[in-house]
């Protein structure tokens, strides 16, 4: 069994990390932790009414994910920040809506929140393998056109690239992702998955290839470690992962500053 | 046969022929090689008129010039020739056709026909994207969506580096280069694009005065060289190049004028543009304005 708990961390970890530096890229923090508690806040639904929560919890993120894109495209007056940082606090509240109104087992509903690696089942690890593929296969057709969209999206769609179509693309796959990998970290530490890995990469890498190797490095040292760390002492395994990626973070931050001055 | 709306109020430098055709004043059929043409057009984000009723067309080997304040429309107005804005109401045709009867994935493939120097700060300094990177963009769209750029069109990006002589930095990542450098790659990334329009919003703002003349001279340059139909729109006189063609003046979203430079920058014409009294100099076929003491103080 630990070698398929391993495996989800291994899985999830490089998803994550690989997905991160797209949504970080977007420079849209808040784009990824909505999708998450959106996510969240389906499952806790589904679980209210006795409807499975996978397939709620994913088309909640997709939802999310579709309105969200739209605001980035159409939203002209008000700060997107401003409206997606709305949004997150709408979903997460009815996630603890929820909760609140949960008058049956709490477990399922906490291991949404905090997530854990021991939850994971083979058909989970099934699904996460192969969504991690989709995304590999995503990211080595389009990369030259994502990395288009990251660096400027009016440059992508004056030189006639179909932005829209590709963003909404990756949004769906985005929304699918963080909807499997919940399990293991949890909807209320998923941010820092898709986060902390990416802006790592982001601090260190020359290229876009670097920072994409570095991403998906970082967000497998963060899961194995943070497995192994809950596995050896009994620890939320949500709460090392996060911790781990965090540190990792803060040893990038120090290798970009001696990268970019050799002399300090 | 009544002419269009669009050549009778828009276009004080067309005539029309006996047939109805515009004729330029070289007498020369124009629908023939019209690449833009735009009719009545307007523009009301919120409900602020940004564009009122603009008219005008875009002949092949026009060197237009598009001069306003700040806030004139000029940026917007490339943008509905560039298809990203839709306008409220009019008639656009962009290249023989209208991009707001096409799908998605059409006006994206007009799109690489057009090529675009956007004004300079929009890009994600996070990204670590080469000046190289930067002008293989400008191939991608040509290409189908899943399709990998050639050894073609890296060829093609080669030669653009070697052509505007952008060898010395070209591997340096795209957000350490100057100003003027961004804005040179950015030229570059346009015209590997092969375009049958060049639109330039504003490619000399917020650089230093070397850059300024350097760019000025570089697009003067390109226009004699190439024939690509250009619409540069600027709000400083100076920095349009001497072989520029046709101006267009633009004050609060529509043209208050259209025809040879020689008629468009006058004191009279540039005073009222920007609102102010203005003495104008003119020294080896560029024009250079510059404010007057105003009376009052």
């Amino acid at each position: 069994m630990i070698l398929w708990w391993q495996a989800s961390a291994l899985i999830g970890g490089a998803s994550a990390g690989l997905l991160g530096v797209y949504l970080v890229g977007l420079r849209m923090p808040f784009l990824s932790v909505g999708m998450a508690h959106a996510a969240m806040a389906g499952a806790v639904f589904a679980h209210l009414l006795g409807w499975p929560m996978g397939p709620v919890a994913m088309l909640a993120a997709l939802g999310a994910a579709l309105g969200m894109g739209w605001l980035t495209s159409r939203c002209a007056r008000s700060d997107l920040n401003t409206i997606t940082s709305i949004l997150l606090s709408f979903t997460m509240g009815l996630a603890f809506l929820g909760i609140g109104l949960n008058r049956g087992e709490m477990s399922p509903l906490l291991s949404l929140m905090w997530g854990s690696l021991l939850f994971v089942r083979p058909k989970d690890l099934l699904i996460m393998g192969a969504l991690a593929v989709v995304l590999g296969l995503f990211v080595a057709v389009f990369h030259r056109r994502l990395d288009a969209v990251l660096f400027s999206r009016n440059l992508a769609r004056v030189c006639g690239i179909p932005e829209s179509v590709l963003l909404s693309l990756f949004l769906l796959l985005a929304a699918a992702i963080i909807t499997t990998n919940l399990q293991i970290v949890g909807g209320l530490m998923m941010y820092s998955l898709l986060t902390n890995p990416a802006a790592a990469a982001y601090e260190v890498g020359t290229t876009m290839g670097r920072v994409r190797a570095v991403g998906l490095l970082t967000g497998v040292l963060s899961t194995l470690g943070g497995f192994w760390l809950s596995y050896g002492f009994n620890l939320p395994t949500g709460a090392c992962i996060v911790l781990i990626s965090t540190a990792l973070y803060g040893l990038a931050i120090l290798i970009g500053r001696q990268l970019a001055d050799p002399q300090r | 046969m009544n002419a269009p709306a669009g050549f009778s109020k828009g276009l004080c430098c067309l005539s029309f022929s006996s047939s109805g055709s515009p004729l330029s004043q070289s007498g020369k059929n124009l629908h023939s090689d019209r690449l833009v043409w735009l009719n009545q057009v307007a523009y009301r984000p919120q409900r602020n008129a940004v564009l009122k009723a603009v008219s005008l067309s875009v002949h092949a080997g026009e060197f237009i010039g598009v001069l306003g304040p700040n806030g004139a429309g000029k940026s917007t107005l490339l943008g509905v020739i560039q298809a990203v804005i839709r306008p409220a109401s009019g008639s656009v045709e962009v290249l023989g056709a209208n991009p707001w009867r096409m799908s998605e994935t059409q006006r994206a493939r007009l799109r690489t026909r057009i090529g675009t120097v956007l004004q300079r700060s929009d890009f994600n300094p996070m990204i670590p994207l080469t000046a190289r990177n930067v002008i293989a963009l400008g191939r991608l769209g040509r290409r189908s969506l899943f399709a990998q750029l050639t050894g073609e069109d890296w060829a093609a990006v080669e030669a653009m580096i070697a052509r505007l002589e952008l060898a010395a930095f070209c591997d340096r990542p795209y957000r350490t280069l100057s100003g003027g450098e961004q804005q040179k790659v950015q030229l570059a990334r346009a015209l590997v694009q092969q375009p049958d329009l060049l639109l330039l919003d504003e490619p000399t703002t917020g650089l230093d005065l070397d850059w300024q003349e350097r760019m000025v001279a570089l697009i003067g340059a390109l226009a004699a060289d190439t024939q690509i139909p250009i619409l540069m729109t600027t709000h400083t006189v100076s920095h349009l190049p001497a072989n520029c063609s046709r101006v267009l003046l633009m004050r609060e979203g529509r043209i208050l004028f259209d025809g040879p430079p020689a008629d468009a920058l006058t004191p009279e014409r540039l005073g009222l543009l920007y609102g102010c009294p203005v003495e104008v100099v003119r020294r080896n076929g560029r024009c250079f304005c510059y404010g007057k003491e105003r009376p009052d103080g």
